[in-house]
């Protein structure tokens, strides 16, 4: 579609020509009309044949959502078909009228009088006159025909009165289409080499407080990059138009009601034809069931690039239930279940908590084998995976029985949190590392933690005052005996010697430290096995590295980035790990191989940070178009580009963490807008907003029961949030589900505040204790932070 | 597009004059004025790109700030060769301009390279070593409170609280919002831990006990630990009751610890009194005011008590008038009530006159002024009267140091020149009139500087 000539484009003049406008106007979407005359809206007879077909077809299509067949309208195939039929009536309406359209109507009257005018001063010899009235006419003309931008101007302003006309119940419906037209006229005008007229447009409507409070609030971060698109040449060359314009329409839900009176507004009336044209290239509408959503919902879902999410993209299944049948899970679930029940038993104190934990330890013992050989008459959960959906290893059996172990011990310790039994939190603070340190990740029994520096160095501190194990050299490995029980811990050094002399150093809690080196670029993104033995750690030098934390050094580098890494995880049960980058894609790969497994495209926008489902199935992804993407590890039918299983959009800024929760049910996220969103993985819908903090939210976890949610903010603050009763709520329907909003009040249990540090991880170990990390932050720069934009 | 649109909205770019001189010094000489332009434009366009970019390395570190480093990266992912070796110092380019003549005065930038001395450099102090990434622990909260430590920032805002000391309603009723009913838990008032409780005795014991060195430390425990909250209440209830008590038993000593005490829970930065000036004025005013303050008032030095009192006074009323509205005012005429019963004896006036006085510049003039004539009689009442105590007359001869230590450097900021006598004796009255006078006079003659009112030093209280 081109935009060269506006005023070609509205030959249909509804003063010029009342008896069309009246008759052949109501041609789209109502079948009730079948029977009415159905030229198009071409004023020029010639082309009558033309627009009985087009319109025919167009009735066609239209007539679907009535007979109840399918609840969206697919308003694509409207749209191409009536783009179709609207310009070929162009081009031929301009080849035929051509001669009458030169000094047509607008142009033509006034000149025509003007000569007349003119002629008749001229006849009475009145040269003065003459002369002001030419010049009169000069400046008029001029001013009409040479600003360019004026028909975006009334065209923008016209929708937007025309939103303003609307009733309260449904203007917000109205008003979604505004930022989309805006941008896409001020696009226009820049292309056309119009950048002063285009600036212009542009203050014009972004200095409205009025739509910057309603309209651009959720797109801030893109408003910022449309302004820097001055000329021609930066917009062919942006990322983010190619993604805002080429990688799919502008997808706008809106009710049947709402929907009806827009194609009133912009097909029949045809007041505005740049207003059509654009929402027929470029958008896509689609019908939601029932009555108009509520503003504030409406609100809460905008924010995505691409407006809101198309509802058939969330239609597949997706099994987020957990693998049960996974020695882990079981160990893991069980011991969860055990130790609620023992918290129920241990309400008098800590002082009984003693006798009652051995007992229970033996039960235990005696349960988790017995429910294995019992296994078959485990509940199926059906929203739960085939355990060889993705085939996943086994546990070792030396690793069973260590987890069962350990678990056993941890989890019959852990505390149950309550609004009453809120938790402890211990806090590690880093010191002279700001902007320094770039990521820190924990392991998952709170022992180790990594940190990764800007200076491309890793390095990993021990946290207990237990000495970082290293793995014995090979020529000492080869004498060891292999029947041995304990094979495993004689595999280690253990320097005793070295023990004593640093034990005499109390304060030093940070008993040892280890240095990665290895990368060539500020690191990321580090993640931990479960079992300590790995940590991976991503980097701005387009590779992601694996190192043993056994015998400290790097094993592997995995290339296949094209651009700095930004985040690396390891899959819930090991084995898999995901990546993503801004090569704008995510990939899968297994410890195993150097090669990629899948790689997740993403058309246009860089992935940032990314998140395994517990079931091992699934990655959630977030990516710079503010849309979260959950991917299928499952391989897709041959050929077919891998589509995300479900996509959410919702977020305002960029998203810095996602979680799921422990029943993987639920997917949550948090990041720059300040924003906790929490989705439901079985629909893709938006459960509730959680609102507090008053900064970017830079890290999250769950406790180990999965029913707090923990957050840490750059505001100095850590809230604890009641996530156990939020789906409670939920479950038994009393969530306020029109208002989505949760104010911080109902749901936020206790906010601990922190002196000058943000909080960049949190984490809970397996007692439930909180821990957290982050680094602090010389207060000179404070000032600065204040007047960040 | 002409130069005069461009003024009306101008987008942002880059000076024009630095791109052609770009140009120009890549052999580009003969660029038209439209190209260099269009060059402005794309060449701001491309750097703005890489503040796009940059942009998202400072939000993957999560840092709410950018540094130099996000650009070098944003720079690298576009495969152009990073810029090495400029940093930003203090927020401003490390360029300086110049214009060279033989440019045909073209602006040149260099960079600001300032020589060093060579002895200079060497004779300096070494600097701080750079310290590594070191790890420090502590209790962030505890079963869901944050404890009082050091580590701690301040858990109740200054907002909050002033909110909470003005209205104490408003802050129930919110907090009622915010909890369920039934989540309204049982209230605990202020139940001290055992270590506190210890800390109070401790603290308690070595302000009023005999040990100077103990005091000292105890005085300095309170007005710099941040963790008083909890025994603040208590702490302030030793004070008022300590007052009380010892008011009565002309214990100067004790009462001069108790005010040190005041004192330092004022300096305590952490520490909001605004609750407690219920508690704290009246003792405050009690040893401004009291009619005997020790066991031998003709001897002892009870006169520094009521000036350190009253310099605690005025320090409260400065800090806390703001929040509270009508402080200043109420304990202004307390005084002034005092001041103007005449059944009172002279040492409650003198009291009263030093808490006046020690208000600042605006009360002296306002309220002090008026005052001095009617003091003046009083005391040329009193000293006609045959039955003059002892007592009486080191008052006077105080009142009369406060009146010229006080009245002449304000009445000098206040009135210019010339003075006259006869308008002194008509304000001042025939006592202090011409004392004043001739104290004014001198002053003026001295610089200013060294004429201005002295506080209380402290020193004479210690």
């Amino acid at each position: 579609m081109h935009f060269s000539s506006p005023t070609s484009s509205s030959p249909q003049n509804p003063i010029s020509n009342p008896t069309n406008s009246l008759s052949t106007n109501n041609v789209l979407l109502l079948p009730s009309n079948t029977t009415s005359k159905m030229s198009f809206i071409i004023p020029n007879n010639n082309t009558n044949n033309n627009n009985n077909n087009s319109s025919q077809q167009q009735q066609q299509i239209i007539s679907t959502p009535t007979s109840g067949l399918t609840t969206s309208i697919n308003s694509n195939g409207i749209n191409s078909i009536s783009n179709v039929s609207l310009s070929s009536g162009q081009t031929t309406q301009q080849r035929l009228s051509f001669p009458q359209r030169t000094t047509s109507q607008s142009q033509q009257i006034p000149q025509e009088e003007f000569a007349k005018i003119l002629r008749v001063l001229q006849e009475n010899n009145m040269t003065e006159s003459v002369e002001i009235f030419k010049k009169e006419y000069q400046s008029l003309f001029n001013k009409t025909t040479s600003s360019f931008s004026e028909p975006y101007f009334t065209a923008l302003d016209g929708y937007i009165s025309y939103v303003q006309e609307q009733p309260d119940t449904s203007r917000h419906e109205f008003s979604q289409l505004i930022y989309p037209l805006f941008v896409h006229m001020y696009l226009d005008l820049v292309e056309k080499d119009h950048a002063q007229e285009a600036q212009d447009f542009f203050k014009n409507y972004v200095q409205n407080t009025n739509l910057q409070a309603t309209v651009f609030a959720a797109h801030k971060d893109d408003l910022f990059r449309i302004k820097s698109l001055v000329t021609k040449e930066l917009i062919a060359q942006s990322e983010y138009v190619k993604s805002f314009r080429h990688n799919g329409r502008y997808w706008i839900k809106l009710c049947n009601a709402s929907l009806e009176l827009l194609d009133q507004f912009l097909i029949k009336q045809q007041k505005y034809p740049l207003l059509t044209k654009i929402v027929q290239a470029y958008f896509q509408l689609e019908i939601n069931d029932g009555s108009a959503r509520n503003a504030e919902t409406q609100r809460l879902l905008s924010g995505g690039r691409l407006g809101e999410i198309k509802t058939e993209d969330n239609t597949n299944r997706m099994y987020y239930g957990l693998l049960r049948d996974h020695d882990l899970t079981r160990i893991l679930q069980h011991k969860a279940i055990l130790s609620s029940s023992t918290g129920a038993d241990n309400e008098d104190g800590v002082g009984d908590d003693q006798p009652s934990t051995s007992k229970n330890r033996k039960k235990l013992k005696k349960d988790f084998f017995n429910q294995r050989q019992s296994k078959a008459s485990l509940k199926v959960d059906p929203n739960a995976p085939q355990l060889t959906r993705i085939p996943i290893p086994e546990l070792r059996e030396h690793e069973r029985m260590d987890l069962i172990n350990t678990f056993q011990e941890d989890y019959s310790r852990m505390l149950k949190i309550t609004p009453d039994n809120l938790p402890s939190c211990c806090y590690y603070t880093l010191l002279n590392g700001y902007l320094e340190i770039n990521c820190l990740e924990v392991s998952e029994d709170s022992t180790l933690l990594a940190v990764g520096c800007k200076n491309s160095s890793i390095y990993v501190y021990s946290l207990n005052r237990r000495k970082l194990i290293t793995m014995k050299l090979p020529s000492e490995l080869e004498r060891l005996d292999k029947s041995n029980e304990h094979i495993y811990e004689q595999m280690m050094t253990n320097d005793d010697s070295k023990d004593n002399t640093n034990q005499n150093n109390d304060s030093d809690i940070l008993y040892n430290q280890r240095l990665l080196c290895g990368h060539t670029g500020p690191i990321y993104g580090l993640s931990m096995s479960r079992e300590k033995w790995f940590l991976l750690s991503c980097s701005e030098d387009y590779t992601i590295r694996l190192w043993s934390l056994l015998t400290w050094s790097c094993l592997i580098t995995f290339r296949g980035h094209t651009q700095p890494v930004f985040d690396v995880q390891f899959g819930p049960f090991g084995h898999y790990f995901a990546s993503c980058s801004l090569d704008k894609t995510a990939r899968l790969w297994c410890i195993e191989h150097a090669q990629t497994l899948r790689i997740y495209t993403d058309g246009c926008n860089d992935i940032e940070t990314l998140c395994f489902h517990p079931n091992s199935n699934y990655i959630a992804t977030s990516s710079s178009d503010r849309i979260l993407k959950i991917w299928d590890l499952l391989e897709s039918k041959e050929g077919q580009q891998m589509k995300p299983i479900r996509q959410m959009s919702g977020h305002k800024l960029n998203v810095c963490i996602l979680k799921f929760s422990k029943d993987g049910r639920y997917l949550i996220s948090a990041g720059y807008d300040r924003q906790i969103m929490i989705w439901d993985c079985s629909n893709g819908s938006l459960v509730t907003c959680l609102l507090g903090h008053s900064d970017a939210i830079f890290s999250m976890d769950l406790s180990r029961d999965g029913s707090i949610l923990c957050t840490g903010s750059a505001d100095f603050s850590i809230r604890i949030w009641n996530f156990g009763q939020l789906i409670k709520d939920k479950d038994d329907g009393k969530l306020d589900t029109l208002q989505r909003v949760t104010p911080s009040a109902k749901y936020e249990l206790v906010t601990y505040r922190t002196k000058r540090t943000s909080t960049t991880l949190i984490h809970f170990t397996r007692r439930n204790l909180l821990l957290g990390f982050g680094v602090f932050i010389p207060p000179n720069d404070s000032t600065t932070k204040a007047t960040k934009t | 597009m002409t130069t005069t649109e461009q003024a009306k909205a101008p987008i942002l770019h880059f000076p024009y004059q630095s791109i052609q001189f770009i140009a120009d010094s890549n052999q580009c000489q003969h660029l038209t004025d439209d190209s260099i332009k269009y060059l402005t434009l794309e060449v701001t366009g491309i750097v703005r790109f890489l503040l796009q970019d940059a942009l998202k390395f400072t939000r993957k570190c999560r840092r709410t700030k950018m540094i130099t480093d996000d650009f070098e990266s944003a720079m690298k992912m576009r495969y152009l060769e990073p810029i090495v070796g400029f940093r930003l110092s203090n927020g401003n380019l490390p360029f300086k301009t110049t214009t060279a003549a033989g440019l045909g005065h073209r602006e040149v930038q260099c960079i600001d390279d300032h020589e060093l001395q060579l002895d200079q450099v060497i004779t300096a102090p070494m600097p701080k070593i750079p310290l590594d990434v070191s790890i420090r622990t502590h209790w962030l909260a505890i079963e869901g409170k944050q404890p009082t430590i050091n580590e701690n920032p301040e858990i109740i805002s200054k907002a909050d609280l002033t909110t909470d000391s003005l209205d104490p309603m408003k802050s129930l009723t919110k907090k009622r919002y915010n909890l369920d009913a039934s989540k309204i838990k049982t209230s605990n008032p202020h139940e001290l831990s055992l270590e506190q409780q210890i800390y109070y005795k401790e603290i308690t014991e070595a302000c009023v006990g005999s040990e100077e060195q103990k005091r000292q430390e105890a005085i300095g425990s309170l007005s710099t630990e941040t963790g008083l909250h909890q025994i603040l209440p208590r702490i302030v209830l030793f004070i008022s009751e300590g007052v009380k008590v010892n008011l009565m038993q002309y214990n100067l000593a004790i009462l001069i610890y108790l005010m040190r005490m005041t004192s330092a829970l004022l300096e305590n930065k952490s520490l909001y009194c605004e609750k407690y000036l219920h508690q704290l004025f009246p003792a405050i005013m009690s040893c401004i005011l009291a009619k005997q303050l020790c066991v031998r008032p003709d001897a002892d030095n009870h006169w520094a008590l009521r000036d350190y009192a009253s310099s605690r006074c005025a320090q409260m009323v400065k800090m806390f008038s703001a929040s509270i509205h009508g402080l200043r005012n109420r304990i202004v005429r307390i005084f002034l009530r005092t001041f103007h019963s005449e059944r009172l004896p002279l040492v409650t006036h003198y009291g009263a006159l030093v808490g006046l006085c020690e208000m600042g510049q605006e009360t002296i003039e306002e309220l002090v002024f008026p005052i001095i004539r009617t003091l003046g009689d009083r005391i040329v009442k009193s000293v006609e009267n045959p039955s003059l105590s002892q007592m009486d007359k080191t008052t006077i001869d105080r009142i009369n140091g406060v009146i010229s230590k006080y009245i002449p450097p304000a009445y000098r900021t206040s009135r210019s020149t010339p003075d006259d006598i006869e308008h002194f004796k008509q304000e001042f009255g025939n006592f202090y009139g011409p004392r004043l006078y001739t104290q004014v006079t001198q002053q003026r003659q001295q610089p200013r500087s060294t004429t201005q009112p002295t506080q209380v030093s402290e020193s004479t209280i210690y």
